[in-house]
């Protein structure tokens, strides 16, 4: 495998479950809700697939990673909508309790609050054998559930864009007594959207466990809040939103790919993406405001 | 967004919004504490005995406590700057954590040419790189119109790999164990007024900011304008207070109490800058800032709740065998349920809506409130005519 | 034979506790159109909510061609065959118009997908039926406000049922619209549909209504036939009694100019876009200019208040070019600014009452003053007590009803004697009473020197006080009589004079 191929390879798995946790960050905020908790309900979907995959088996353990955290912001949006709570308090609480509860579990479970090793958990690369082609390699060389999470960011982004879901979901944001008047319940569509993104975030979290085949606390390591900048920094629109991804899948694995070649520092080279993210976000906004 | 504040100038609401949900916090946190204690421990009695008794068992351990929630009230009260100015900025973690690295750098480095005003240095250092971390979401926002949420978020997620690397790299003390900067000299340190507790003077001018705080807020024009500025930006510049400023200057006013909470927390407890030392405290502060509904002066008490929880939970786990995450689990479901709205207004609402079909969802309660306004506004419309109403 | 009826029906809206609609009994005959009226708050439009299933009454009985009904949502009443267009935009501005009307009830392919081919089609065809033009694939904020309303209007119609409630559906239509939509329920009525028309306009009423409904204070007072009223006596049932008072024109000459504009043109803002207009404010005169929405009163708005900067001419505050919202003329009381946008601009909705009656004086206040509390307080119930807000200093503003936050509002800006006035649509919510205390104070300021312009969609406002009119149509200015309503309407709506 040449330099470049295992570069682009590093960079499509880093895209595969980014892009799924933006198209979820992407439904709630087509119907106007920012969700702040996408960093911790990739925790919760990353757990859910190491410990079903303990208990159960692999398939089992996906089903359940993707459905755990769908559950979750399901309730947590419920909470909200029935107390009044602010969404952005009670995602800020997912946050905090993802982790927190995930390290309890896995004292129970596994036995350690630490890296938990789940045997045959780690995810067989398909299509290795394809992987030696010439520049479409990286594209097989890919593990099955990095597939799959970009199977989910693909469903997400086809009910957004082509189905009434998405229409309603659109109309939510937008004017919640449109919905009204078509005598829809908006706290549904509301709700079925954080159910999406949560579900979005559960594919890309078990991608992130089969990929080494274990819980590793903090695995999430700030792909969350990456996805929610994409999310702005895309516009708010789909295909924006997969470009902005794309922009941070090269640029981080460029990071990353930088440290194996080269002495600077790792994590130097780790926190020039974010500055750099800032940097356009601000010129972004000063161009958009003088257009204005 | 954090709880409607209310205006103590003009007297109303009766100003005890922030303490009942302190009230709240206590309550919530004590339940659950029990909750798991029994839940996750096999000897739930000496669990919750050293989750609630340990802390304070002795005068040494409680001060100790106090001493802990020092640097947390300070991010809250940055959080509470920044949020009752209509900026939600979620740096708080970068702040603090570039403003350790440049108070240990400071207390370090400059103890050879500045003797003990080493320590005055390292604390305006801390404030400065605070400040500085801050200042390019608050430039962003006041001459680009940038959203201060996600530049704060990743110029402080740079700032933590940045910092990482700097304790991590160049300046780690080679010697140690820990990824550390080398200890500072001990007279560089704030001097333990309690041996052997930790505390130092730091609760006392945590305490004082607090309170000059809930003046400024409360009593001063320039708190109300900028209370005014965070809930309605235009109104307030119509009103002609100065929008400008209060576009940027709140957003690096908390840089500075967070990156003072951080060389706090360098010249405390901690004596040099360790890696991962800032530990979340960015976030627990934007809980305690709820806990005490946006309050200044709740601030301190609900600082010392978070700290309560913090080594509740780590004295239950020395002690009994209570996972030390219950602590941080605690804190979230804390943070979760005192955001919502008290329940005699749930009850009202939940009778209402059951007496009657509603229009739109959230914006029923808000339509209810004007039975001769329009249902609820277009968001994203109003380029039509200015209707008349009925 | 009734078609629907409402028997001693009440609301009670426990938040601002206030009883919007106090044993209300209302029928309506197939083929007939059915007016209500009364003035602001007298409960025209929660009426109108509970017949269409937004809102179930605390008491009474809704019926339906004789069966008993309760509407759990708006949903129930449109199966049951109720259509409701509302006077605010209820629809999302960001979909297409066809997709507006298709909501809920999507065509769908495969099951699965929105269909949106057919959802157009769908709407063509409907629009063709009822005589509308309209882009079905044109996203709703790009319409002018009369297509958006007419967008309304066909998604009431597209359920297919035969009783229709209109709220204010004439307010921002033009005169094309408006015979389209009289025609168009001429048509309903002769297929045997019931009307409910709510509105403010006697000449309207007048003309399409069978018989009308006088509400006052949440009570239905009493119901005539269209045929035994006239103009004058319909005016007086929907102003309630009060009358505006003409305002005693000061005798004398105007003085220096206050707020200029040459050659003003602004473009940018959507459909509302202003086209080299030339005005002179000067002291002792008020000066009102009337456009219908789109014509380019916001971006006149903007202008003067200083909001946005002319792309070519000047603006002119006392001969200085006005800019960055006459920061400086608005704090020094020189500028008093009553703007459009309540909400937005005028209040600040989570502070108290009286922090939003008092915000402009804040800076005058010395720390002692303003952290005892006392003076402010003090100074907010004298200037609400101007305009008879009753005593709540210490509520949220946004537990007021919109008429009362209007009012608070008003007297802010109205309290000092400012040497300019802009007050844009400053009567939007108030009731008789309270619009005639406003052109009154307008009128005593007037006298005491202040140039004031008024910027507004109703033609009503200038013939109350003002000494010239003018009408803004597609961005330009037109002088017309202040007092010829006629001659008003027919430049606001472009027709030939």
């Amino acid at each position: 495998m040449s330099g470049l191929s295992a570069f682009l390879t590093d960079a499509i798995a880093y895209l595969a479950p980014l892009s799924a946790v933006a198209m979820g960050g992407l439904a709630t905020e087509y119907v106007g809700s920012l969700n702040i908790a996408l960093e911790g309900l990739i925790v919760v979907g990353a757990f859910s697939y190491a410990v079903f995959g303990l208990l159960l088996d692999p398939v089992a353990a996906y089903v359940a990673a993707l459905a755990v955290p769908a559950a979750v912001a399901y309730a947590s949006d419920l909470f909200s909508r029935k107390t009044r709570a602010d969404s952005f308090v009670v995602g800020l609480g997912v946050n905090m309790l993802a982790p927190a509860a995930a390290s309890i579990v896995s004292q129970a479970v596994f036995g350690t609050k630490g890296v938990a090793v789940v045997p045959g958990l780690q995810a067989a690369r398909s299509f290795g054998g394809l992987a030696a082609l010439p520049l479409a390699g990286p594209l097989f060389g890919q593990r099955w559930t990095d597939y799959l999470a970009v199977a989910a960011a693909a469903l997400v982004a086809l009910a957004l864009a082509r189905t009434p879901f998405g229409t309603r979901a659109r109309a939510a944001g937008m004017n919640a007594d449109s919905l009204a008047m078509a005598g829809l319940d908006a706290g549904r569509v509301r709700g079925a959207a954080y159910a999406v993104s949560g579900l979005a975030c559960g594919a890309a979290g078990a991608a992130l466990a089969a990929s080494v085949g274990a819980w590793v606390p903090s695995m999430s390591a700030g792909r969350g809040w990456i996805a929610l900048v994409a999310v702005y920094l895309g516009g708010k629109r789909l295909g924006g939103t997969f470009a902005a991804c794309a922009l941070f899948a090269l640029l981080l694995s460029l990071a990353n790919g930088a440290q194996a070649v080269s002495s600077a520092p790792a994590e130097l080279l780790m926190s020039a993406p974010y500055f750099l993210t800032a940097a356009v976000v601000i010129a972004g906004s000063a161009r958009s405001r003088r257009r204005r | 967004m954090i709880g409607p504040i209310a205006f103590r100038t003009v007297k109303d609401a009766g100003g005890a919004g922030g303490f009942r949900k302190l009230a709240a916090g206590i309550v919530v946190a004590a339940g659950f504490a029990v909750l798991a204690a029994t839940a996750l421990s096999n000897e739930p009695v000496a669990a919750l005995g050293a989750f609630f008794a340990a802390p304070f068992a002795t005068p040494s351990s409680f001060l100790s406590m106090v001493e802990l929630s020092a640097p947390l009230a300070l991010c809250a009260l940055g959080v509470i700057v920044t949020f009752r100015a209509g900026h939600f900025s979620l740096g708080g973690e970068g702040q603090a954590y570039a403003g350790s690295l440049a108070a240990a750098i400071v207390g370090y480095y400059g103890y050879s040419s500045l003797g003990s005003a080493a320590t005055g240095a390292a604390v305006l250092a801390g404030a400065l790189a605070g400040s500085l971390v801050a200042a390019v979401p608050a430039m962003g926002r006041r001459f680009a119109g940038a959203d201060v949420l996600l530049t704060s978020i990743l110029v402080s997620q740079g700032a933590v790999f940045a910092v990482d690397w700097a304790i991590g790299g160049p300046l780690r003390d080679v010697a140690g164990n820990l990824i550390a900067m080398p200890a500072l000299r001990p007279d560089v340190l704030l001097a333990r007024l309690a041996p052997p507790s930790t505390v130092t003077l730091a609760p006392i001018v945590a305490v004082a900011l607090c309170l000059a705080a809930g003046l400024y807020f409360e009593r001063t024009r320039s708190g109300a304008a900028h209370d005014l500025y965070g809930r309605n930006p235009l109104f307030a510049e119509l009103q002609g207070f100065d929008s400008k400023l209060l576009s940027w200057a709140p957003i690096v006013a908390s840089g500075t109490l967070h990156g003072v909470a951080g060389a706090l927390m360098v010249l405390g407890a901690k004596g040099t800058a360790i890696r991962g030392m800032s530990g979340g405290i960015g976030w627990s502060a934007i809980g305690v800032a709820l806990v005490a509904g946006s309050r200044p002066s709740a601030v301190p008490l609900a600082a010392l709740l978070f700290a309560w929880l913090d080594s509740g939970s780590r004295q239950a786990a020395v002690l009994s065998d209570l996972p030390p995450d219950a602590g941080q689990a605690i804190k979230a479901l804390v943070i979760m349920l005192v955001s919502v709205r008290p329940a005699w207004a749930l009850i009202r609402r939940t009778l209402r809506s059951r007496a009657g079909a509603r229009v739109g969802t959230d914006a029923a309660a808000d339509a209810a409130a004007d039975a001769a306004a329009p249902v609820s506004r277009a968001r994203g419309g109003g380029a039509g005519a200015p209707e008349g109403e009925a | 034979m009734r078609l629907l009826s409402l028997g001693s029906v009440s609301k009670y809206y426990s938040s601002t506790a206030t009883l919007a609609v106090d044993g209300a009994s209302f029928e309506l005959r197939p083929g007939e159109v059915h007016a209500l009226v009364g003035e602001n708050g007298a409960g025209k439009s929660t009426l109108a909510k509970i017949m269409c299933g937004f809102e179930s009454p605390d008491s009474g009985r809704i019926e339906l061609r004789g069966e008993g009904l309760s509407f759990g949502s708006h949903r129930d009443a449109e199966r049951a065959g109720i259509g409701f267009v509302p006077q605010y935009s209820m629809l999302a501005p960001g979909l297409t118009a066809a997709e507006n009307v298709a909501l809920g009830h999507e065509p769908r392919m495969l099951g699965v997908f929105a269909d949106r081919r057919r959802a157009a089609y769908d709407f063509s065809i409907l629009a063709d039926r009822y005589g509308f033009v309209v882009d079905p694939d044109a996203v709703v904020s790009t319409l002018s406000a009369a297509e958006r309303r007419e967008v309304e209007i066909l998604r009431a119609l597209s359920r297919g049922g035969d009783v229709l409630v209109l709220d204010e559906p004439t307010s921002i239509l033009g005169e094309r619209e408006t015979s389209a939509l009289f025609a168009l329920i001429g048509r309903l009525k002769d297929a045997g549909a019931g009307i409910v028309y709510i509105s403010h306009r006697a000449r309207e009423i007048l003309e399409l209504a069978d018989r009308i409904s006088v509400m006052r204070s949440g009570r239905l007072e009493s119901t005539v036939a269209a045929s035994d009223v006239d103009e004058r006596s319909l005016a007086d049932m929907i102003m309630g009694g009060a009358s505006i008072p003409a305002g005693e024109r000061g005798g004398q000459e105007p003085g220096a100019a206050m707020l200029e504009l040459r050659g003003v043109s602004l473009g940018g803002r959507g459909a509302d876009r202003l086209d080299g207009a030339d005005l002179v404010v000067r002291s002792g005169e008020i000066v009102a200019v009337i456009a219908l929405g789109g014509n380019g009163l916001e971006a006149l708005e903007a202008v003067a208040c200083g909001e946005a900067e002319p792309d070519s001419g000047e603006a002119l505050v006392r001969g200085r070019p006005v800019r960055s919202y006459a920061r400086r003329e608005l704090v020094s009381g020189v500028m008093a600014y009553i703007p459009t946008d309540r909400e937005g601009r005028g209040l600040c909705a989570k502070a108290s009452v009286a922090l939003n009656a008092v915000a402009r004086r804040l800076p005058s206040y010395s720390f002692r003053e303003f952290a005892a509390g006392e003076a402010p307080l003090a100074d907010a119930g004298a200037i609400l007590s101007a305009f008879n807000v009753r005593n709540w200093p210490r509520r949220r503003i946004d537990t007021l009803s919109g008429g009362n936050r209007q009012r608070v509002v008003v007297a802010r800006e109205l309290e000092r004697q400012a040497s300019l006035v802009i007050a844009a649509n400053p009567a939007q919510g108030l009731d008789g009473s309270s619009r005639a205390a406003l052109f009154s104070r307008l009128s005593e300021m007037r006298a005491a020197g202040s140039a004031v312009l008024i910027l507004s969609s109703d033609p009503e406002d200038a013939s109350a006080v003002a000494d010239r009119s003018f009408a803004l149509y597609r961005g330009r200015l037109k002088a017309v009589g202040p007092a010829d309503e006629s001659a008003i309407a027919a430049a606001l709506t472009g027709a030939a004079p």
